[in-house]
């Protein structure tokens, strides 16, 4: 992710100097700066002036998101990670103005659930389905291959636990949620149903974190980021967590992570 | 060139079919394991290893890096990885391979999983609830008509190729009718592109021959 170093490099002051300069100047004149040999022969030692003039010209992604909905929060999670610039609307679940299932929304997913984004910085090119924004932000923006790995193999692993999360606990969770919680009738062999396969796969990710430091593996990845907007309600839904002590561990280890707090900053409390 | 076959567990379930339908359809040759959940061997240790959810389908590759084994579970990372390996059915153009990705785990978040609580609630469950049985006949109708206008005017769900995205969809829409017995309460025929689109691809000798992999 793209970062200031404290220390004075030539990359962090021509930042502090001409950073604003640069970034008001259009298209052409940046690449007219980028391409100038003074510049160019200050940054070609650490190869750092490709990433920064990138990420510091793009225009800020468009994200479709709804306030408690935990789908929305992976990509804000992934967007801090990858320090991508990004503005946030929030819609309502209904079929007004604003909603999900309201005209406007529908023409950028017809599905209308979100989240959605919509990327200026690829003709307005719009992805829904977090597990594939969560790919198309990585193979795009992730130069480092830090959250998603280059190769096929690697990849299927992390692919496994992503798909785990948005066809297994997601929508388990989501109907307990939806029958324990919102719907007016208490429907008892509904929410034992929900309740009971959400617990199953709580404890299979149990024995996958007493194993393994990230959920994917060794490496933290988009996998984490999938699973963190629902697991880290867990301690509040009513399950009984007794038995999963390395499920909550790792919830610790994500909340304490700067770019996890910056993506919830902007959620507000809810009713 | 390699002998190890790819070894696929599986039964033949809407997400099992999937696979072997991707596979006939690379021809890539594999080795089938029926996995019958019914009788509980998906809770074998031996099964567990392969994946820990004990879920069908999952492959073992033998193929896999620097000449070892890779087990790989979940229909929809199955089909991703077969074909990111074979470079077929998926497109190479970045925004239309995007496309796919996303109506894959459209399917994979709420077709599958959906359809999937119609299913329990319409044909297996002992206890018969009103209430939960419309809910997911209405949302598998909205469903529907989502796949139903992507459809217009297209072969497949992105166009004009046929891509992993129609291969983790269609056998769930005929498992509607073979598997739930449920076409008319939902009222799929009305949807007509889908209609036309299923017997499309189901009428291919991959999916007629993926459907009875791994059978009952």
């Amino acid at each position: 992710p793209l970062t200031i170093t404290p220390a004075y490099t030539p990359t962090s002051c021509f930042h502090l100097l001409f950073g604003k300069y640069y970034l008001t100047r259009s298209k052409t004149e940046r690449r007219y700066i980028r391409r100038s040999l003074t510049v160019h022969l200050l940054f070609k030692k650490n190869n750092h002036h490709r990433t920064i003039f990138t990420m510091a010209s793009l225009q800020p992604i468009k994200l479709y998101s709804h306030n408690t909905g935990p789908n929305g929060w992976k990509v804000a999670i992934i967007l801090e990670e990858l320090a991508i610039p990004y503005e946030t609307i929030f819609l309502e679940m209904d079929d007004g103005e604003n909603g999900v299932k309201g005209a406007s929304f529908l023409k950028i997913n017809p599905n209308g659930r979100i989240p959605a984004i919509v990327d200026p910085n690829n003709n307005n090119f719009a992805v829904w389905e977090s597990a594939a924004i969560l790919q198309y932000l990585a193979e795009k923006y992730d130069k480092k291959r830090e959250l998603y790995p280059e190769s096929i193999e690697e990849r299927a692993i992390v692919n496994q636990w992503v798909a785990y999360q948005i066809s297994g606990l997601g929508p388990s969770q989501g109907q307990f949620f939806w029958f324990s919680r919102y719907h007016s009738e208490k429907l008892p062999s509904a929410i034992e149903r929900y309740k009971n396969e959400s617990l199953r796969l709580y404890k299979v990710l149990e024995q996958q974190l007493a194993k393994n430091e990230w959920i994917a593996g060794p490496k933290y990845s988009i996998a984490d980021i999938a699973f963190y907007p629902w697991v880290k309600i867990l301690p509040y839904v009513g399950i009984d967590t007794t038995e999963l002590p390395n499920v909550l561990k790792w919830i610790e280890k994500m909340a304490t992570k700067e770019t996890v707090k910056k993506a919830y900053s902007v959620q507000k409390p809810a009713q | 060139m390699s002998e190890k076959k790819i070894q696929l567990y599986s039964l033949a379930t809407p997400n099992g079919q999937k696979v072997s339908i991707a596979l006939e359809e690379l021809g890539l040759p594999y080795d089938a394991h029926t996995i019958d959940i019914r009788k509980g061997d998906q809770f074998t240790p031996e099964f567990v290893a392969v994946n820990p959810n004990s879920k069908i389908p999952a492959i073992t590759d033998p193929n896999g890096p620097n000449g070892q084994s890779l087990n790989v579970f979940e229909s929809g990372a199955i089909l991703l990885y077969l074909a990111e390996k074979t470079g077929k059915l998926i497109p190479t153009d970045p925004i239309k391979r995007s496309q796919c990705i996303q109506w894959l785990f459209f399917q994979m978040g709420g077709v599958g999983p959906m359809f999937g609580q119609f299913g329990h609630f319409h044909k297996y469950a002992p206890e018969k609830i009103p209430y939960a049985i419309e809910r997911y006949t209405k949302e598998a109708r909205r469903l529907l008509g989502v796949l139903n206008k992507q459809l217009e005017g297209k072969q497949y769900l992105i166009g004009d190729e046929y891509t992993i995205a129609d291969i983790a969809t269609f056998p769930w829409v005929r498992c509607l009718d073979t598997g739930y017995k449920g076409w008319e309460v939902i009222g799929v025929a009305e949807f007509t592109n889908v209609t036309a689109w299923l017997e499309r691809c189901s009428a291919k000798p991959a999916s007629q021959k993926g459907f009875n992999v791994c059978s009952f």
